[in-house]
């Protein structure tokens, strides 16, 4: 065991532990301009500071008090109820004693005192316009998560407000308005603190927003940049330091002439998911969403069309790498070019260390929304692998590897008016909080196998309206028969360890990984279940009756015991449980709900 | 069937239309669109568009290589025959670089589109701001005509609000409120998307999956076409009925 496994009693001792370890680790690495103590909270697994527990997006614990061989021991310790009737997406945090829940729509940020069974120390509810938020914010209209820095719990409500709130005590250290509602934006990702920057950004592509990245100051809330996704190079944080690998990118004013006319002032690439953030560059990773509105054929020229080599729409459904500083764009590479069936790249790109080829690279490793898994070196944004499909694809055969360019397939090209098939639908694997374990050295997230049909149709843009230009018909389950797996892949090799399939609603559950060698996530039984990460084998399960839309985290309680928490939540959308109703339907096993669950080993 | 022969091919096809028809002859027609009126098409029926990027070229296109093949050019052997409605003074001929004679109208060389797979279709109207179908006096046509709204009578209109209202309760309520104030799912007071009839009942029928949005596919036509009227004529809403027979044809 290489990990820590010894816990003293008070939460001042493992700081000081986890300190010793992070300076162990961080030596010579160049750390000044990280944030030191997330930097050290992020090494003390007792605790949970940041979604995906680290800045390299591995939502995985090396607590393994819990492991593999007890497991089926695990009862419920106690629980705490929300009491918003919502999909729960933000993680909690636990920092010394002390669980931070922040709650959907209207958000309401929960201290609970874990020496007491979640005993409410305080709670923060702000003022906000939920009522216009929830109308203009996409996909159920949530909130993705929270920060913890020098004292202060940062999150953003979903009407566009930025909050520094006092972890101690729940007052507002600073507050600020960072969207514009009017524009059609919102704000549903996580705040990210590196040095004294809180880095966030703002939702809105299926209203032709304009995506961008936006830096405040920890101490006082000012602005200290803000970068576009599309437009001129100004905008965009494009310099001197902005060398992408690929020749497509190599280009004068990407953010424009990759664009149809002036299309990039509503091309979207807006910024919901999640970050990661690499100490030893001081770079920050992210994946912009989708490319506005989905109709391809106004974003590029209709006598060229598809013209993917002319019109790649930079960058929307991208990934990029700017400065955690400066906000300067370092490198970008479009990951669907000109993006036509809403594949938004959110997912946390794992930085991982790997030996590719016989030599150690710094990586990012990505199983991407589009249904490839690429390995990229994420100093210079080269595809390392020879990227492959995780499930059913049928928009591209492969990547190009001297180009960067996916191999279309004509039969899925998007024009106006015509129906096309594809697979996946909307994603192969979507921002749900995937895992990657340093002991098994495998990547796990939930894959999607759903295909669908899509057909562009015309539109006008106005101002903070709907402006997606397409209809999309019924989804079913692709090639295969099944909607869904938890899937275990091997980044080096390329080879798939183990899945297992879901049959009754598509895999969209959150993944954590742990040390004691077991992967958590939801079921499509509305079960949480613990299985082996090293075969996949189901070890225990817990029937909430609700679903899963954030992993569960672990940590340390103040009586030295590990814990695992989990919101279990669903917005109301039952479906009636009639005599005719299916005997597998999903609605028998999953209602609305939203309990936050802690359990433990006796 | 494509609509992009080879001249010789166009030959054959015209000679068998000839013996077909009487004036399968000509190389270009007038049809009739309901949302554009008039406008020019090929001896098959296929629309024909002009290039906005052709203007000012003196006898030459600014449709080549790639732009050939979603915008096939019209190209004739010999002279352009004019079919009934077409003006066939403003018929002429370039040459193509390839030394193929495309047929030009008022000027304008004609191009049909690769995606418009049978009569009728007239998919590439507008694409890009730039191409556009042909109206017989040799101009772009832009103008969508109006689509006049069925007249229901009172009675009918008060029917599908009352069924409206009462499925709209049993299976919307809980996300977009009572008063359609919106709650987990948005407001649909004063909602202007709500007019759109196809993508209102899209929505119904599939659902917004994307947006949370469960689909109701399993709601007849009838309960459909009520619930959309409902929700388009309440809270200050006024965008008119849906009719079953509307939803019947968005399924």
């Amino acid at each position: 065991m290489t990990h820590p496994t010894t816990f003293g009693a008070g939460w001042l001792n493992r700081l000081a532990l986890a300190f010793t370890a992070a300076v162990l680790l961080t030596v010579g690495a160049g750390a000044a301009l990280a944030n030191e103590e997330v930097l050290n909270l992020q090494d003390d697994h007792s605790m949970w500071v940041m979604p995906n527990q680290n800045y390299a997006g591995w939502n995985y614990s090396e607590l393994d008090r819990i492991n593999r061989h007890n497991v089926d021991n695990l009862r419920v310790a106690w629980a705490f109820q929300t009491g918003v009737l919502d999909s729960h997406e933000a993680q909690p945090l636990v920092i010394g004693s002390t669980m931070y829940v922040l709650t959907p729509k209207p958000n309401t940020l929960y201290a609970l005192d874990l020496t007491r069974q979640g005993f409410i120390k305080w709670s923060f509810a702000p003022e906000m316009d939920t009522e216009r938020a929830g109308s203009l914010a996409c996909c159920g209209a949530q909130t993705r998560g929270m920060m913890y820095a020098e004292g202060k719990i940062l999150f953003n409500t979903l009407d566009g407000q930025l909050f520094a709130v006092n972890a101690n005590d729940g007052s507002v250290a600073w507050d600020t308005q960072v969207a514009d509602l009017d524009l059609g934006e919102t704000t549903t990702t996580n705040p990210l603190v590196v040095g004294d920057n809180v880095i966030i950004g703002n939702e809105g592509g299926e209203r032709g927003v304009r995506g961008w990245v936006a830096a405040y100051d920890l101490n006082s809330g000012e602005q200290q940049w803000k970068f576009y996704s599309t437009g001129p190079n100004e905008d965009m944080g494009i310099g001197e330091r902005f060398n992408p690998f690929y020749a497509d990118d190599q280009v004068e004013e990407p953010g424009v002439q990759s664009w149809y006319e002036d299309s990039w002032e509503h091309g979207g690439g807006t910024n919901w998911g999640y970050w990661t953030y690499d100490q030893d560059t001081n770079l920050f990773f992210y994946g912009t969403s989708n490319c506005a509105p989905w109709n391809p054929d106004y974003r590029r020229d209709p006598a060229t069309a598809p013209g993917f080599d002319e019109y790649g729409n930079k960058y929307c459904a991208s990934l990029l790498a700017r400065d955690a500083t400066s906000g300067e764009l370092v490198w970008a590479y479009s990951v669907t070019p000109q993006d036509q069936w809403d594949f938004d790249e959110p997912g946390q790109n794992f930085l991982v260390d790997l030996e590719m080829d016989g030599e150690m690279r710094k990586t990012l490793v990505k199983p991407a929304r589009n249904g490839f898994f690429y390995v990229f070196d994420r100093e210079t944004g080269e595809i390392l692998n020879e990227p492959f499909t995780y499930t059913s694809v049928n928009w591209a055969s492969s990547i190009d590897l001297d180009t960067g360019r996916p191999v279309f397939n004509e039969e899925t090209i998007a024009y106006t008016d015509v129906e096309i098939p594809i697979c996946p639908f909307i994603a192969g694997n979507n921002w749900f909080n995937d895992a990657y374990s340093p002991r098994t050295g495998l990547v796990y997230f939930a894959a999607e196998n759903r295909c669908s049909s899509l057909t562009p149709i015309e539109g006008e843009f106005t101002a903070g309206e709907n402006y997606i230009l397409m209809k999309f018909g019924q989804s079913h389950a692709g090639p295969g028969g099944y909607l869904g797996e938890l899937q275990a892949w091997d980044p080096v090799t390329g080879e798939k360890a183990w899945g297992i399939k879901t049959q009754t609603s598509r895999n969209a559950f959150p993944v954590l990984a742990t040390a004691g060698d077991l992967i958590f996530q939801g079921t499509d039984k509305g079960e949480l279940r613990a299985v082996d990460a090293r075969n996949g084998q189901v070890l225990w399960s817990f029937r909430t009756g609700s679903n899963f839309r954030n992993s569960p985290i672990s940590y340390v309680g103040p009586d030295g015991k590990q814990y695992l928490a989990v919101i279990s939540s669903q917005a109301p959308r039952d479906p009636e449980i009639g005599e005719d109703t299916e005997p597998e339907a999903e609605g028998r096993y999953r209602r609305a709900g939203s309990t936050l669950y802690v359990f433990s080993l006796p | 069937m494509r609509f992009v022969l080879s001249s010789s091919a166009f030959l054959v096809l015209s000679l068998a239309l000839v013996g077909a028809q009487e004036a399968g002859e000509a190389t270009v027609q007038v049809a009739e669109s309901e949302s554009w009126g008039s406008h020019l098409t090929n001896a098959e029926g296929a629309s024909l568009y002009l290039y906005l990027e052709d203007e000012g070229l003196e006898g030459e296109s600014a449709c080549a290589e790639s732009c050939t093949r979603n915008w096939p050019p019209l190209t004739v052997d010999g002279e352009p025959v004019a079919g009934e409605g077409v003006d066939a003074e403003l018929l002429g001929t370039l040459t193509r670089d390839d030394g193929s004679s495309q047929v030009t109208y008022g000027g304008w060389p004609l191009y049909t589109y690769a995606r418009d797979t049978e009569p009728g279709h007239t998919k590439g109207q507008g694409l890009g701001r730039v191409f556009f179908l042909v109206s017989p006096a040799g101009e772009q046509v832009t103008e969508e005509l109006v689509q006049e709204a069925p007249e229901l009578d009172e009675e009918v209109m008060a029917q599908l609000m009352t069924e409206g209202e009462r499925a709209f309760r049993n299976n919307c309520v809980v996300c977009h409120g009572a008063q359609g104030q919106g709650a987990i799912g948005p407001r649909l007071a004063g909602n202007s998307n709500v007019g759109g009839t196809a993508f209102l009942v899209q929505r119904i029928i599939i659902g917004f999956e994307a947006h949370g949005m469960p689909p109701f596919g399993h709601l007849s036509d009838e309960q459909i076409a009520a619930i959309s009227t409902f929700v388009r004529n309440s809270w200050g809403n006024e965008f008119g009925a849906v009719t079953s027979e509307e939803v019947s044809n968005l399924r």
